[in-house]
């Protein structure tokens, strides 16, 4: 089992199909012996520059333990989904469950 | 005797962070561009890790790549 950090930027124009789509991958996580350590919703937020015509995107962050197996399944379908416009995993060296600093700044606003 | 004595890490290396905007920021000329390490003052090791964290935010698209993208 490794730590994982991986972010999500959904297409705001197919937002219904986004809390599916992470609840789906928080199923196999489960389903195959992994944890998820910590769950953000960034919500929608203005991209610094336009991406395939989009200005807008709603972004997730995930925090998860998981084996190599879980990784290529979720990579797999990452690949094939057109709602995400990009998305990025990290390798961590310990299981992060405090707030990141994007939320505790929302919630000062 | 045989305690092995750590280094304390600076504040600076937990601040590096592609979610740190804020933190970033301080770190890019007016247009965007990563400033050099004669502007910026940082060490060798803190502008390697500034780098890289400022070219992750340039993909997820939370940080400009210059200053006059096409709209």
């Amino acid at each position: 089992m490794k730590n994982y950090e991986l972010l999500l930027m959904f297409n705001v124009s197919q937002e219904e199909s986004a809390g599916k789509t992470v609840d789906k991958y928080k199923n196999i996580i489960a389903d195959k012996g992994g944890s998820v350590d910590r769950y953000e919703d960034w919500g929608n937020m203005k991209l610094a520059y336009n991406i395939n015509k989009n200005n807008k995107a709603h972004y997730i962050l995930m925090n998860f333990q998981a084996n190599n197996e879980i990784l290529k399944e979720i990579s797999g379908l990452i690949k094939f989904n057109d709602s995400i416009l990009r998305h990025l995993f990290l390798l961590k060296n310990k299981p992060i469950t405090e707030p990141s600093i994007m939320m505790l700044n929302k919630d000062r606003t | 005797m045989n305690e092995v004595t750590q280094k304390e890490k600076p504040e600076i290396y937990n601040e590096i962070d592609y979610k740190n905007l804020g933190f970033l920021k301080k770190y890019l000329t007016e247009s965007g561009k990563i400033a050099p390490r004669r502007v910026a003052g940082t060490s060798a090791k803190e502008q390697r890790k500034i780098n890289k964290a400022i070219k992750i935010a340039r993909h997820l698209a939370l940080l400009p790549f210059c200053d006059n993208h096409k709209e």
